[in-house]
């Protein structure tokens, strides 16, 4: 499944339309598909957020045997590495907390997988996460 | 869809999916809490860091004033969500 979002966290509603199509196509489970939500937030509002482009962000999600691989695409952006955020300290206490970087250490913490790759001024963050083996056969 | 609202004792009931386009209008709400007050989530679906920030920051508010915030009825996947983040040592969670 591929698709195009114009760069605005008002595109959440839609991402969450396509991922809820995905999650009936492979039948997952509530577990993975909030996982899979997740991700795409975080990472997706990272990207407008932070990045200075003007295009549509792609989104492609599949599932290949036993590997969910979630793929954002950012066109004609600067070089920016979304995936290293500001360390988390999970232990921190309340006065000590920043929300800065808690989204993506959660991406880290649900996915088995970030990559970034940067080429011709497209900003590629791939995501992958291994999958229960009843899903094979889809 | 998501929705947040306040009972007359300013307890704090929030329904649907808390996303990042949600956070602005959610600060909003949450900036009139001004005691300690129950955030029941028995009808929360889903909450993002964006999510997770509005009630940091209104913990934090609380917590100057020694009022604070006390989270019920979370479900599975966000009581994940909140284990991975550290966030029952911030939390009273019940």
């Amino acid at each position: 499944m591929q698709q195009l979002f114009p760069r605005s966290i008002q595109s959440l509603d839609s991402i969450f339309e396509l991922v809820d199509q995905f999650r009936i196509q492979y039948d997952l489970d509530q577990k993975t598909a909030y996982e899979i939500e997740l991700a795409i937030e975080e990472v997706f509002t990272n990207l407008v957020k932070y990045n200075d482009g003007t295009s549509q962000i792609s989104l492609q999600i599949e599932i290949i045997n036993t590997r969910l691989t979630i793929v954002l695409q950012d066109f004609d952006v600067d070089d920016f590495d979304i995936t290293r955020p500001p360390p988390v300290d999970p232990q921190a206490r309340l006065e000590e907390r920043r929300v800065g970087g808690l989204g993506l250490f959660l991406v880290h913490k649900v996915m088995d997988q970030v990559e970034y790759q940067y080429q011709n001024r497209v900003s590629t963050i791939t995501m992958i996460k291994k999958i229960g083996e009843d899903l094979c056969s889809k | 869809m998501f929705q947040v609202s306040l009972d007359q004792e300013g307890n704090i009931f929030l329904t649907g999916r808390f996303d990042a386009s949600q956070q602005q209008s959610a600060m909003e709400t949450f900036n009139r809490v001004i005691k300690s007050a129950i955030v029941d989530c028995s009808k929360l679906e889903y909450i993002s860091s964006a999510g997770i920030g509005v009630l940091i920051a209104t913990e934090k508010r609380l917590s100057a004033g020694g009022h604070h915030l006390q989270l019920k009825n979370l479900n599975a996947h966000i009581t994940e969500i909140f284990r991975y983040a550290g966030l029952e040592a911030i939390f009273s969670i019940t």
